[in-house]
């Protein structure tokens, strides 16, 4: 089925593939829910790294304020209405014109009040242009496609290509350096941090790139998704921010540098080239030619992603048969379009294979 | 005995039409008060459309994963909502009230280019007319209101959806910017004796420091439509990265507009609530001139805050942070309007009939919505708050619980002056309850939504996100709000048919409009007044009141008026009880010879010419010559056509 609610991400995990990578250190709060993982899984107030508590501190900072300055504001107003409520036999009221005092007053104050929200804002803005020194930062290149999320890791950790899910460490910065194949997206994983927003950019121009960077306190599935209008599947553009360990970080890029064990099986690979999937996709290896602009995500370990279809679809043997069946009537307008329909034995094929790249 | 006479033409290109009565007169009217009563309807029915618009959201959105409208079909019902309720409610509602009140309240007997008004009118409706056919086309617009490029290029829009868009905008500007140059002018040059600026009615400083704004923001947009549009349809790159543009360039000029379009939205309805709340609190004005001026000091800011719509794009700290600063100093005269508001409350006698209701409505919500906009400015949280559901509910904090709570406390307030008859009280303040309770079950948890990181433009939503429960409650509201204007719709129609009878100063108002009939007559004013100080009609009824210098008190005096056609008396009527002063204008009156501006059909002509050009560029260029043909005649014609004989 369409992933029809984020419970299934809890069970996925308390089912237990990312517990097999975790080690079991009391880690978990309780029960086998990750950290993290509650009923709100964009909760910009659920902090789940530096960044985003930063952010929310300062935010509450200013909605303090603001709700003083309501209160006083509406108190006067109340007062005022009820007060002076027109009564039977009322005289005209003395034809006061205006106080320059109070137009003093009531100009600085509010000025002073914007004063003390702003010094902190602005101070804010230049300290949380770089993450916090001491640890090395990963660098991860994001690539914003109509519809999906494209990551593409650094050389040393192998230079690899994924798509979908940002697996990240535990406790180092991430930093993100965003560009978009085609139309403006924003990157916004609400817990770890605010969004960015991610422009094509001319090959010439690599510094154009916007780069945001957050770290993550505790390891869990944090939901992410894109914020800037982008067609008509913006809705459904989603990436899920894997935070590990750093040793289990380290093993995962491992196995992502490497061909997936059964990539090469004979069968699959020839269903692979009848349906015409090799169009867009790449699936023996993930880390093709750097030059070769991808249509599709890269398939190579698709089988052991949280999603299908850029988020739209929990990651199981039922989804993606849908999803190969007629991909227009699983995310109207989404860029696959196949060739030609694929035969229900190809499908199935394509489904054991893919399924089986983890 | 003063006369007024229609005068004969002489020698004409055409026989200049001098009477029109039924449909006719309506096409043709040149008349201010007529014009603005087209714009208010025209504007209304648009109302309901993009409030239909909006239901149809919120159905799609009342629970998670909803197949009722499928995502491309609600992409364009959002784009169309929002350049709907922007272009075609908001700033032609306000327009009414520009048309109908202004030239009352200065003591004018019309526009300085009552030709052009109509013009303006006219292209307004064809071009609304022109933009909504996309509708029936099957290609509604579906690049949302703001058109973020590259996604409106042909090559990620290839259909007919955002040309129709460009094309509809660009039209309407021209109506805008034409009577932006059209309401300075009139308040200029038009004031009648004794008018000082510092005299000047509030609403009427709001038009023309808005007029001021339309026309600094309108060119913007122009360029920036006319740049995606020949994108589109004559291969050029101005957005288009991989040959050279930059779709940021499309941001800061659709925001450089979109920022003071914004306070073109808002001060008139804040003009309107300075009108009312003195009414209502029979008190002055307090702070008359800070208010003026904070209204000149937003509209002079509002320029520079831009790119707090753009904090997400990467702009580098320095840059954020001259914005955040910009954008936190434009609250502060916004925040001194308020407290002038509330200062003129206390100490009055405060009356509650609907248009103060409104106007208070205005107040409140408006704080809410000020005030989250100022969480705006704090650029890092915004980095949160942006593209989500939290700015959703600010701005319509600020345009639905601002700038409509404002428009139809304008319409409550003035309904008396321009139809001679009252809108009912009890109706009326069950459409405010209905509308207010409506409007904050609606927009109130859109806040949380958004904080709780729901983006906008989704056109469905995962369940299990926590965000089921408060979009259902969203839509309920939005239905409690569709309900309060079905009962102003029943209270218009039924105040139409048999609402009780005006006269002329219903509220004890304290500007000159409420010193002539309801409704008013052709000319306004027999006799063009002397205004001895502001509030001039509130100096006559209550001469010992005066705070401000006053002349001597005037007796009152009723004259009778006489209407002439060519020569022959058709009509007497009883001038208003306008204390006659000496004035030059009197020397004329005395002779007889108010001149009333000639109906003209011309700017009907030229507006259908104009929506034809643009259409064409869609539906192929004879469309667009045969406009040209029509405008060449209807601006040749209007040149020519005699004045007054």
């Amino acid at each position: 089925m369409v992933v029809r609610s984020m419970t299934w991400l809890r069970a996925r995990v308390s089912r237990g593939w990312l517990l097999l990578l975790v080690p079991a250190a009391g880690l978990f709060t309780g029960c086998n829910e990750l950290p993290g993982a509650r009923t709100d899984p964009a909760n910009t107030f659920a902090y789940g790294g530096t960044m985003a508590r930063e952010l929310g501190d300062l935010y509450m900072m200013t909605f303090w304020w603001a709700t003083a300055v309501f209160v006083v504001t509406m108190a006067a107003f109340f007062l005022a209405l009820w007060r002076f409520r027109e009564r039977p036999g009322n005289p005209i009221p003395r034809q006061v014109h205006g106080n320059t005092t109070f137009e003093v007053m009531w100009t600085i104050a509010p000025t002073l009040v914007l004063v003390i929200v702003g010094i902190p804002t602005i101070q804010k803005l230049f300290e949380l242009e770089h993450p916090p020194a001491g640890q090395p930062p990963l660098e991860v290149e994001v690539i914003g496609h109509q519809w999906w999320w494209e990551f593409r890791y650094p050389a040393e950790l192998g230079g690899f290509v994924t798509a979908s899910d940002l697996h990240v460490p535990v406790g180092r910065p991430v930093q993100l350096a965003l560009s978009s194949e085609d139309v403006v997206h924003s990157f916004w994983p609400p817990r770890l941090a605010g969004k960015r927003d991610v422009f094509p950019v001319p090959a010439t121009t690599p510094w154009r790139k916007n780069h945001m960077w957050f770290n993550v306190a505790e390891p869990g599935i944090y939901y992410g998704q894109c914020a800037e209008f982008c067609g008509i599947q913006h809705a459904q553009m989603r990436f899920f921010v894997v935070a590990q360990p750093e040793n289990e970080f380290l093993a995962w890029a491992q196995r992502q540098s490497q061909p997936s064990p059964n990539a090469s099986n004979s069968e699959g690979q020839a269903a692979f080239l009848r349906g015409g999937c090799v169009a867009c996709h790449v699936v023996n290896t993930s880390t093709p030619d750097p030059n070769q602009k991808l249509l599709g995500p890269n398939l190579a370990h698709v089988g052991s992603r949280l999603s299908l279809a850029g988020g739209t679809l929990e990651n199981n043997d039922e989804n993606l048969a849908r999803w190969l069946h007629d991909p227009q009537a699983v995310k109207p307008g989404t860029k696959m379009v196949l060739p030609n329909p694929l035969s229900e034995e190809d499908i199935q094929t394509l489904v054991r294979y893919l399924r089986s790249l983890q | 005995m003063a006369t007024i006479v229609q005068p004969v033409p002489t020698t004409a290109v055409e026989a200049r039409p001098r009477v029109y009565r039924g449909l006719w007169e309506w096409v043709t009217t040149v008349d201010h008060k007529k014009i603005g009563i087209l714009y208010g309807v025209t504007a209304f029915a648009f109302f309901l459309i993009g409030g239909i618009e909006a239901l149809l959201i919120r159905l799609q959105l009342a629970v998670p994963n909803n197949t009722l409208i499928d995502p491309e079909t609600y992409n364009q019902l959002f784009t169309m909502h929002g350049t709907t309720m922007i272009f075609l409610v908001v700033m032609p509602l306000s327009v009414a009230l520009f048309n109908i009140v202004v030239p009352l309240q200065i003591g004018a007997r019309d526009v300085a280019f009552p030709r052009l008004n109509a013009l303006s009118y006219w292209i307004f409706l064809t071009g609304g007319i022109f933009l909504n056919l996309s509708w029936v086309t099957g290609h509604a617009p579906n690049g949302g209101w703001f058109g973020y490029a590259p996604n409106t290029e042909r090559l990620y829009n290839p259909g007919p959806g955002i040309d129709f868009w460009a094309m509809g905008l660009l039209v309407l500007g021209t109506a805008s910017l034409a009577g932006a140059f059209n309401f300075i002018v009139t308040i200029l040059n038009l004031r009648a004796p004794g008018m000082t600026m510092m005299r000047l009615p509030v609403f009427t400083w709001m038009t023309l420091v808005v007029s001021f704004l339309i026309i600094f923001a309108f060119p913007v947009i122009t360029v920036a439509l006319l740049q995606i549009f020949i994108d589109r349809n004559f291969g050029t790159n101005f957005f288009v990265v991989q040959n050279g543009g930059d779709p940021l360039l499309w941001q800061h000029l659709f925001w450089i507009f979109g920022h003071p379009e914004v306070y073109i939205l808002i001060l008139p309805a804040m003009g309107v609530v300075s009108e009312i709340v003195p009414v209502f609190a029979r008190k002055p004005l307090f702070g008359y001139a800070v208010v003026v001026y904070s209204g000149v000091a937003i509209a002079f800011v509002s320029y520079g805050v831009w790119a707090h719509h753009m904090f997400a794009t990467g702009l580098g700290p320095v840059g954020d942070a001259v914005f955040v600063t910009t954008t936190m100093a434009v609250a502060v005269p916004t925040g001194v309007k308020i407290f002038n508001w509330i200062a003129t409350l206390w100490g009055g006698a405060i009356r509650f009939p609907t248009p103060m209701l409104m106007a208070l409505g205005f107040i409140s919500m408006f704080v809410i919505g000020g005030l989250s906009g100022v969480t705006h400015a704090v650029a890092p949280s915004d980095w949160q708050q942006t593209d989500s559901y939290y700015i959703v509910a600010h701005f319509h904090y600020v345009l639905f619980g601002g700038a409509i709570f404002g428009l139809f406390a304008g319409i409550y307030y003035w309904w008396p002056k321009v139809t001679g008859r009252l809108l009912d009280e009890k109706l009326g303040k069950l459409h405010f309850w209905l509308m207010l309770i409506g409007f904050n079950v609606t927009f109130g948890p859109m806040h949380w939504l958004g904080l709780n990181g729901m983006p906008r433009r989704y056109f469905t939503y995962l369940p299990g996100m926590g965000w089921d429960t408060w979009n259902l409650v969203a839509t309920i509201g939005a239905f409690i709000m569709a309900a309060s204007i079905l009962v102003f719709l029943h209270n218009a129609a039924r105040s139409l048919r048999r609402g009780a009878p005006a006269g002329n100063d219903p509220w004890d108002g304290r500007t000159l409009e409420w010193s002539i009939p309801s409704p008013p007559p052709a000319y306004n004013f027999a006799v063009i007044p002397h205004v001895r100080g502001r509030d001039d009609w509130w100096l006559q009824k209550h001469p010992h009141l005066h705070g401000a210098e006053v002349e001597e008190a005037a007796e009152l005096r009723s004259a009778e008026v006489e209407v002439q056609v060519a020569g022959h008396k058709v009509a007497e009527t009883e001038a208003p009880s306008a204390p006659s002063r000496s004035s030059p204008d009197a020397a004329d009156d005395a002779h007889g010879q108010i001149h009333v501006p000639d109906p003209s059909y011309f700017p009907f002509i030229t507006a259908i010419g104009l929506t034809l050009f643009g259409a064409g560029f869609i539906y192929g260029l004879w469309i667009t010559g045969l406009g040209v043909l029509l405008m060449l005649y209807g601006i040749y014609g209007w040149c020519f056509e005699p004045i007054n004989g």
